[in-house]
Order: structure tokens, then C-alpha cells, then sequence
């Protein structure tokens, strides 16, 4: 049993909102959806087995036929987690539900198969939401979260230690300008390097055989981030960010790309 | 004291370098390491490159957790004509010279270590992963 789903519209993370009339009204408020001439409670019953390892779908809180185009818009989760989709619900699903008699699947591997995005945790309460095709930027990003642990004179050269919202700074830029390059230039780049830099700053360094670009984020958020890239010979571009301008994206996409 | 020489083009520095500045999953120097406004290195002239490693033992470090690169004097110049390569003799090291130039500085900051980090190789290389 598997839902035909259409058109993936925004995974969402919402805490307490299996109640429908909430969700009638997160609808409203976060899509603007707010003419529903159908509605649906069907709820079936909770399950939490492994969270995010093999939870089975066990609540379809609502169904909404929208007005914004997309025929329904289907509430498939549980009480911590709700992902949306448009489309059509199964109407198989549904009626067996309303019958009472739930077939369980894997939502984790439905979830695995259809999800396009997936989320980070980083410094024990910050989640980061990363589309799946860059999990290796991901991968990156985790393994550097030991920056933030480095205080002063951490190398035993008096360098200084790093500050947490310096670090969040550079894997913003990092996943903006990925998921940019990504969405508009359909490529996905390599992930960088990320070091840590002089005097509380952060280092970002894409480096590949033809090109190479260094980004520094500052501790001092009223400071620009500057970068420097060159191809190894002529071509060099230098300057401070938002000049993006400056950098040659086309040309650093090529190469970076994987 | 040693008097302050000029150092020829086709002599190289050797720069010692902590093994927290070392990615050492490609073994290579991150650019951190080129920090120093005042870039302290040893002129390969009264200096070896063991020489080098071993001055740490001097501030109670462990010299096996340093390496040393060496840098063509010729390349500094070419390279990042904005740095000034000065000898700069102290008592106990007649080698000692600083590669001097604000690499702190934002955008040159950058480009320098980066510059400083591509000619960087390695005499005293750290271990490979």
C-alpha cells in the first residue's frame, strides 16, 4: 500500500499539530491555503516504534482540497513529526483506515525514497535542513563542529578560539552557495574544507585540481567575508562578499562540480 | 649578535609548522598556518630543516608534533610581490627570518595564505593517514 503521491510541495517539522483544526489553521498561515471546501479527519492511532528508523505511519490527520490548485494536500504523521504533499491520497488507504483495518508499511522507507531534503543537527539545538543531494556537504559540516570547542591558544601558538555563531556564519554561506549553484545551475558541488582561521574566523576551501577558492568568514559579523580563487596560473578573482559578482560562478561550478 | 644578510632568490625557508595546522587527512597545511604578520622561518643558509623542528624543544614543546615546509625565496617575491622576505638573526638562530606582511588583512589576507600555503612543501612531512 503506498500513497500516489504527485507533487512533492515542503517537508515540515511540526511539534503538537495532529489536532486537524491546527492543522487547518497551519495550512492557512503557512500556505495560504485558506479556503478548504473538504476536509478529513481520519485518524487512526499513533505508533513510535524507533524514531526516524522504522516508524509506521499509523495517522492520516486530515485531508484538504485546496483551492491554490493542487487537488488535495494530504497530513500523513505523527505527533512530533508531519510531512506535507500534494497530490492525491490514496483513496484505498483511506477507506481501509476508516474500516479500521491499517496495513503498516515502512514509513521510513517511503519516507527515504520521496524525501528530497533531510535534517542536521548541529551544536546539541541547531537543525539544519539539507537537500539529500548534498549529504556529503552535510558530512563536512558535522565533522568540523569540533571548531567550536577550541579556545584560545588551542594550537599552542596563541591562535584564538572560536565562537559558535562564527562557525553557524560559514555553513551558512557554505549551504547557501551550494544549494544556489544546486537550484540554479543544476550541479552539485563538492564540499569544502572547512579550517579554522585567523583570529576567530572561519576558513572555507574549495580546492580541486584546476581551481581553488578561500573564503574567510570573520568572528566580527560587521566585517565582510572575503575570498580569494585562481586556477593555479592567470585566472584569479579576489574580493569581498556580496560581490559575488566577482566571483566567476560558471567557472568554479565546472569544477567543482562532482 | 649575527649581522643581517640579504637573502639570494635561489634560497629556500623552512617553516615549521604545528600539527594542529595540518589537514592531515590530505596532508597538507591548512592556511591557517601562514597567519603571522611576522611569518617565522629559518633561511636554509644556517638552518636544516631538522634544525628547524627542533628549535621548539627551547619553549618545552614536543618537536614530533611540528613538521617543516620549505618556500623559495624566489617564489615569495614572485608570487606575493606585497610580502618583504627580511633576515631577521637572533642570538641563538642566525637563520631566522620573517616573511613580513599583514596576512590578517581581508581580501590580501586571504589570497597571501593561500599563495604562501601553494608553495609550501614538504622537508619533514607528517605523517600520511
Amino acid at each position: 500500500m503506498e500513497l500516489k503521491e504527485k507533487k512533492y510541495v515542503y517537508p515540515k517539522y511540526i511539534d503538537r499539530r495532529d489536532n486537524p483544526h491546527a492543522i487547518k489553521e497551519y495550512c492557512k498561515r503557512g500556505y495560504g491555503l485558506d479556503k478548504f471546501d473538504y476536509m478529513r479527519c481520519a485518524t487512526v492511532g499513533n505508533r513510535y516504534p524507533d524514531y526516524f528508523s522504522s516508524y509506521k505511519i499509523m495517522q492520516v490527520s486530515a485531508v484538504f482540497n485546496s483551492v491554490k490548485g493542487s487537488k488535495h494536500i494530504g497530513c500523513l504523521g505523527n505527533r512530533s513529526v508531519l510531512e506535507w504533499y500534494s497530490g492525491e491520497l490514496n483513496e484505498e488507504l483511506l477507506e481501509e483506515q476508516k474500516t479500521g483495518t491499517i496495513e503498516e508499511y515502512n514509513w521510513f522507507e517511503y519516507a527515504s525514497k520521496n524525501k528530497s531534503h533531510f535534517d542536521l543537527l548541529v551544536l546539541s539545538d541547531n537543525r539544519i535542513r539539507i537537500p539529500l543531494e548534498l549529504k556529503k556537504i552535510g558530512d563536512v559540516i558535522k565533522a568540523s563542529e569540533y571548531i567550536v570547542d577550541l579556545k584560545d591558544n588551542w594550537d599552542d601558538e596563541g591562535s584564538k578560539g572560536y565562537k559558535s555563531e562564527t562557525w553557524l556564519n560559514a555553513i551558512n554561506l557554505i549551504l547557501t552557495y551550494s544549494v544556489w549553484i544546486k537550484e540554479n545551475r543544476f550541479t552539485i558541488i563538492s564540499p569544502p574544507q572547512i579550517y579554522e582561521g585567523p583570529e576567530g574566523s572561519i576558513d572555507i576551501l574549495w580546492e580541486s585540481k584546476k581551481y581553488r577558492l578561500l573564503l574567510n568568514v570573520p568572528e566580527d559579523k560587521n566585517l565582510p567575508i572575503s575570498f580569494y580563487g585562481d586556477d593555479f596560473y592567470k585566472d584569479s578573482n579576489k574580493g569581498t562578499l556580496p560581490e559575488y559578482s566577482k566571483i566567476k560562478l560558471a567557472l568554479i561550478e565546472s569544477i567543482l562540480s562532482v | 649578535m649575527w649581522p643581517q644578510e640579504n637573502i639570494p632568490i635561489t634560497h629556500c625557508l623552512y617553516k615549521r609548522i604545528p600539527k594542529d595546522h595540518i589537514d592531515l587527512s590530505l596532508s597538507k597545511p591548512k592556511p591557517i598556518a601562514y597567519k603571522d604578520e611576522e611569518l617565522s622561518c629559518d633561511w636554509c643558509e644556517y638552518s636544516n630543516a631538522k634544525q628547524t623542528r627542533d628549535r621548539v624543544i627551547q619553549y618545552n614543546r614536543d618537536p614530533n608534533s611540528y613538521f617543516v615546509v620549505r618556500m623559495l625565496v624566489n617564489d615569495i617575491k614572485q608570487k606575493t610581490p606585497v610580502l618583504e622576505v627580511k633576515h631577521q638573526p637572533e642570538p641563538e638562530n642566525r637563520s631566522h627570518t620573517h616573511v613580513n606582511g599583514d596576512k590578517k588583512k581581508a581580501i590580501d589576507g586571504v589570497e597571501i595564505r593561500m599563495k604562501l600555503r601553494d608553495m609550501s612543501h614538504w622537508v619533514i612531512p607528517p605523517p600520511s593517514v
